[in-house]
């Protein structure tokens, strides 16, 4: 398995399809940034796209490949942002109101969000190993090879990232 | 079950109910194929962006390569190429968190001033700190530091502190950035050669000049020399993210260009604690916006009252008069009340009255001295709220509000005092120069022939203002004036308040005595020398009206 520098200096050397292994590798951690910033599941998918499309156009500006993972989260937020205010006019994001919402109408029950909006406080670092694990179902080893970090230290950083969200999740029930 | 299961099943539960897009690899890479994104990801960003004219190449050796001239060049919709690298460069902001700049200026802008305010020295190189970002919450947060001028922003207040006056300002900011490109840092940068046009920026230049010039920090950079008029904007970005690393401006003056301003960009720096952790000083003064001012905040209440009442009624066809069912005296400031979701879409607003039929009166009917109000009216109270717009005019009001008191204005011709005033064509010394013939010293009170005020004032202002004082009383028997100076009683169009000005002292004098130092201040500071006439003229009379 190649790391994410890896896979961004092969996209850098002109291996277009590495990027493919990038989106498929990130799909479920884009989706749920957007999703925690959008509160809809009918605007994550374009948000998504965009925000892939968007980082390939500016690779060439990533000056640490190693930090792919939260770049490209970052630009997910961007154009969720941005895709909030286009929208602006004509809709209005009401998360307060998810609860009474069920998963029907595109939106997360209130349960679901309160963890989402949980993980996306989480320290980078910790926020990309869960969503790299739990969300992308990849393995302790997978993410240490992806993100080129050892085994340990993943491991640690997905123990005190639970710990964290059990501890956000109790202060806001 | 124990509780770490419990999280992972919520976990994973989050992340079926996220769900995923079977299509998304295709589509993305679908679009990177396309004819929209070239196939050089691993180069430059900036070489994909910028469309240069066929006939232009740069020339790497050069430091000026290639000059270009442009009229007017759209930020939006032309393919000129400045332009596009302009784009690319804003585009690029959507990718940073933070900005810094750190350079220095000479010349600081703070954004609360009064004309009276001595500029600062300008040969003076006042260091610049700025910060900005967004909080995780999506917040706008500014701190910049520009010599004594310190502003911040935090969430929807503004804060600027001014060292030199040790005084704080505090205003709600309506509309922060929406997203990095709109970034204080880089808007004052080109606010001087941006026209906005609606939503559409618009980049006038004279010409652009594209510069090459060594590694920036070990980046390699592209230059931009952009002249308009009399200013100068040389920018250098980094060739890979777009991003401006430095800029320089410039004026030209006394045949040079001077340059003023150096800032050093930098991005996603991690933000140093005290700048996070920011607080305003307490400060000696602090003044508030009207809208946030806590002495009005009755006031406010008021304006929510009345606003909430035209939910449920008409508005006024020409104006209204509510009365207070308190009959409460509120502060309030001397702006127009506005009235949430109805003076943006109508034009009324609120004019509070809370004064004597005098007070209301006084300033409203001119020439001053021509208002005569009878001894048993001028006491009259006040204490209402005249909802009206800006097409009604002063006279329209007065007119309204002493119908509803069945009382008139009657014209009435008489015999009149008239001071007419000459000017000896003299050169007038700079407005500011000019002071009241009485120094006030520490004197509380203001005494005939002190200073009133500081502001700048036209010679039709002091005229109005002497007037205005000699006939406090309402009883149209002292002097009226008559302006045959020729000096100017408007700024010319474009021109600022103070270019018509004569003067920083207003003669807001009373009594006897008052008109033998008037005479003579105004002889000596400004060659303006009055003849005495009685002339047939109009007198405003105020009476009760008959069939009420």
């Amino acid at each position: 398995m190649r790391t994410d520098a890896e896979l961004v200096r092969a996209v850098q050397d002109g291996e277009k399809q590495a990027f493919a292994v990038l989106v498929k590798r990130y799909e479920k951690p884009v989706r749920t940034v957007a999703m925690n910033v959008l509160g809809d599941h009918h605007l994550v998918a374009d948000v998504s796209q965009d925000a892939f499309v968007k980082a390939f156009e500016h690779l060439s500006g990533l000056r640490k490949p190693q930090a792919f993972g939260s770049w490209l989260l970052k630009i997910t937020r961007r154009c969720a942002i941005r895709s909030i205010h286009r929208r602006s006019n004509e809709t209005h994001f009401e998360t307060e109101m998810a609860g009474k919402i069920e998963d029907c109408n595109g939106r997360l029950d209130q349960e679901k969000q309160r963890l989402l909006s949980a993980i996306v406080k989480l320290p980078r670092s910790e926020k990309q190993v869960v969503m790299l694990r739990y969300f992308s179902d990849n393995s302790v080893s997978d993410i240490a090879g992806i993100l080129g970090r050892n085994v340990g230290t993943v491991t640690k950083q997905l123990s005190r990232a639970r710990l964290r969200l059990r501890a956000m999740l109790e202060r806001s029930e | 079950m124990t509780s770490q299961e419990n999280l992972e099943d919520k976990l994973h539960g989050l992340s079926d109910a996220i769900g995923s897009d079977d299509n998304l690899v295709r589509n993305v890479m679908s679009k990177i194929h396309s004819a929209t994104v070239s196939d050089d990801a691993g180069a430059g960003y900036i070489s994909r962006i910028i469309m240069k004219p066929s006939s232009i190449k740069l020339t790497a050796a050069a430091t000026i390569a290639v000059v270009f001239w442009i009229a007017v060049s759209y930020f939006s919709g032309s393919t000129k190429g400045t332009s596009k690298v302009y784009a690319a460069m804003l585009e690029a902001l959507h990718y940073v968190d933070t900005v810094q700049v750190t350079g220095w200026t000479t010349r600081i802008r703070p954004g609360h001033t009064t004309i009276q305010d001595e500029s600062l020295d300008t040969s003076r190189r006042y260091p610049i700190e700025i910060w900005e970002w967004f909080t995780e919450d999506g917040t706008y947060r500014l701190y910049d530091r520009q010599g004594p001028v310190t502003t911040w922003h935090d969430r929807d207040l503004r804060y600027e502190y001014q060292a030199d006056k040790n005084t704080l300002y505090i205003d709600t900011y309506q509309s922060p950035p929406r997203f990095p490109g709109e970034f204080q840092s880089f808007a004052r940068e080109f606010e001087s050669l941006i026209t906005r046009r609606g939503d559409k920026m618009i980049l006038q230049a004279d010409r652009i000049t594209v510069l090459t010039g060594p590694a920036i920090d070990g980046r390699k950079v592209q230059g931009y020399q952009i002249d308009r008029d009399d200013r100068r904007e040389e920018i250098w970005l980094d060739n890979e993210t777009g991003l401006m690393l430095e800029n320089k401006a410039y004026l030209f003056d006394d045949g040079r260009w001077k340059q003023w301003r150096h800032g050093v960009f930098a991005y996603d720096q991690e933000i140093p604690a005290r700048i996070r952790a920011y607080v305003p000083p307490d400060a000696e003064r602090v003044e508030y916006s009207s809208d946030i001012d806590p002495r009005f905040e009755k006031y406010h209440s008021r304006l929510l009252e009345i606003a909430g009442y035209y939910r449920d009624h008409p508005l006024p066809e020409t104006m209204e008069l509510l009365s207070r069912a308190n009959g409460e005296k509120l502060d309030t400031w001397y702006s127009p009340g506005r009235l949430i979701g109805i003076t943006d879409t109508t034009g009324y607003w609120v004019l509070p009255i809370q004064s004597s039929l005098a007070d209301f009166l006084r300033s409203r009917i001119k020439p001053y001295g021509s208002l005569r109000v009878p001894e048993e009216l001028q006491n009259i109270q006040l204490n209402v709220d005249l909802i009206t717009k800006n097409d009604h005019s002063s006279r329209e009001r007065v007119d309204f509000v002493l119908d509803l008191l069945s009382l008139k204005i009657v014209d009435v011709d008489e015999q009149r005092k008239v001071w007419i005033a000459h000017y000896d064509g003299r050169p007038l010394k700079p407005w500011r120069q000019v002071k009241a013939p009485v120094a006030r010293g520490e004197a509380r009170h203001t005494k005939t022939g002190m200073d009133f005020s500081s502001n700048p004032h036209t010679m039709k202002h002091l005229f109005e203002s002497f007037a205005y004082y000699q006939d406090y009383d309402l009883e149209a028997d002292q002097l009226i004036i008559i302006d045959e100076t020729g000096l100017p009683s408007d700024p010319a169009e474009g021109q600022p308040e103070e270019s018509a000005a004569v003067s920083s002292a207003s003669p807001y004098w009373r009594g006897n005595e008052s008109i033998e130092i008037a005479k003579k201040w105004f002889r000596e500071e400004f060659g303006v020398a009055f003849t005495e006439e009685i002339r047939p003229m109009i007198v405003h009379v105020v009476r009760k009206q008959e069939h009420k």
